[in-house]
């Protein structure tokens, strides 16, 4: 049984290192973490001194370890802009403005799913081609003549002649018929 | 890369029946014209003259002409001649191309003897056939008919009577 283990109560006497805590197992290599932490208690962390003057291994990981930390310790963030605050809110508001379609795009191409992407135009063009196969009559074929647009249907100025003189001719038509019923 | 020569393969595939049947329908049918019409007497003479700009003077003045009677039209005998026009619309396309070109060679004529010959269509149209054939060729007919005349009432009244 190794005589440095977590488990032993602090308050009293900590027996001397006789294992390398390195080689003790996970349990006790916390012992490392917290001395280079500074979290080991007084008494222990002597002991673990000690045994640091005899055991290279341990004296190389605290001495790694505590220079981690000390980079840590001496690391300084940038200073923050004095319009952060609001920037980060602007922006905020301006993606929860964004189009709703927009939104929509944003979370199907951020999504991890890559095998179902090149799906998504194909579908998005059997919709629009079904749509417009449902409505035939909502597309109108482009007229060869003369064109005017009027709203959404486009206007056959030649087709409009034609019709105009088919119901003049069909009403002399009937302006005929009628004479001629009255003799 | 696929998915960009797809889409488009899609859409042609799709789309090509369609124009397809467009085109064998030859092109809108009598509703959709009328519906063009109606559309088009609605609009402000502004809008009209801008539609119209591009045609040549006479085209222009006669189709002002033609909706200006259309449009001065009660609304029965609107009604009327809107379903007239549909029947009209069922004739086979050559058929209604043939009346029209009659039509156009009669406004060079005087109109009473356009009127003339209007009525004449009508009561011709009204004969049975082998009347019709003998009246044609009668003196009365002949003697009171140009040559010009004739053809356009033959021609006229054996195309909307078939």
């Amino acid at each position: 049984m190794p005589e440095v283990n977590r488990k032993h109560d602090m308050s009293r006497k900590p027996p001397p290192f006789t294992v390398c805590p390195l080689l003790e197992g996970e349990e006790n290599a916390g012992i490392l973490l917290d001395y280079c932490n500074h979290k080991l208690a007084p008494e222990m962390a002597h002991v673990f001194e000690l045994h640091m003057e005899k055991c290279p291994a341990c004296a190389a990981f605290a001495e790694s370890q505590m220079a981690v930390w000390n980079a840590l310790d001496s690391f300084e963030a940038m200073p923050v802009s004095g319009n952060f605050d609001q920037r980060l809110r602007a922006r905020i508001e301006f993606d929860q403005q964004d189009a709703w379609w927009n939104r929509a795009w944003s979370r199907i191409t951020a999504s991890g799913a890559t095998m179902w992407r090149p799906a998504v135009p194909v579908a998005a063009a059997l919709i629009l081609a079904a749509g417009l196969w449902m409505r035939p009559g909502g597309i109108s074929t482009p007229p060869a003549g003369n064109t005017v647009a009027k709203g959404e249907v486009s206007l056959d100025v030649e087709q409009i002649e034609t019709a105009l003189e088919d119901m003049e001719m069909l009403r002399e038509l009937a302006a005929a018929d009628t004479a001629t019923r009255r003799l | 890369m696929w998915t960009r020569l797809i889409v488009p393969l899609i859409a042609l595939m799709l789309a090509a029946p369609m124009a397809d049947a467009q085109l064998r329908k030859g092109g809108p049918g009598g509703a959709k014209r009328r519906e063009m019409l109606e559309r088009f007497s609605r609009m402000s003479p502004e809008q009209r003259e801008r539609a119209l700009s591009r045609l040549p003077y006479e085209r222009r003045r006669q189709i002002e002409r033609n909706l200006e009677i259309y449009n001065e039209l009660p609304v029965e005998q609107k009604r009327r001649l809107q379903t007239q026009y549909e029947n009209f619309q069922q004739l086979p396309p050559e058929r209604q191309q043939a009346a029209r070109q009659v039509f156009r060679r009669m406004r060079d004529l005087p109109p009473e003897r356009r009127q003339e010959i209007r009525r004449e269509v009508i009561r011709m149209g009204r004969m049975p056939e082998p009347r019709r054939r003998a009246y044609v060729i009668s003196d009365e007919f002949r003697n009171h008919y140009s040559p010009d005349e004739r053809r356009m009432i033959d021609e006229l009244s054996g195309i909307l009577s078939q």
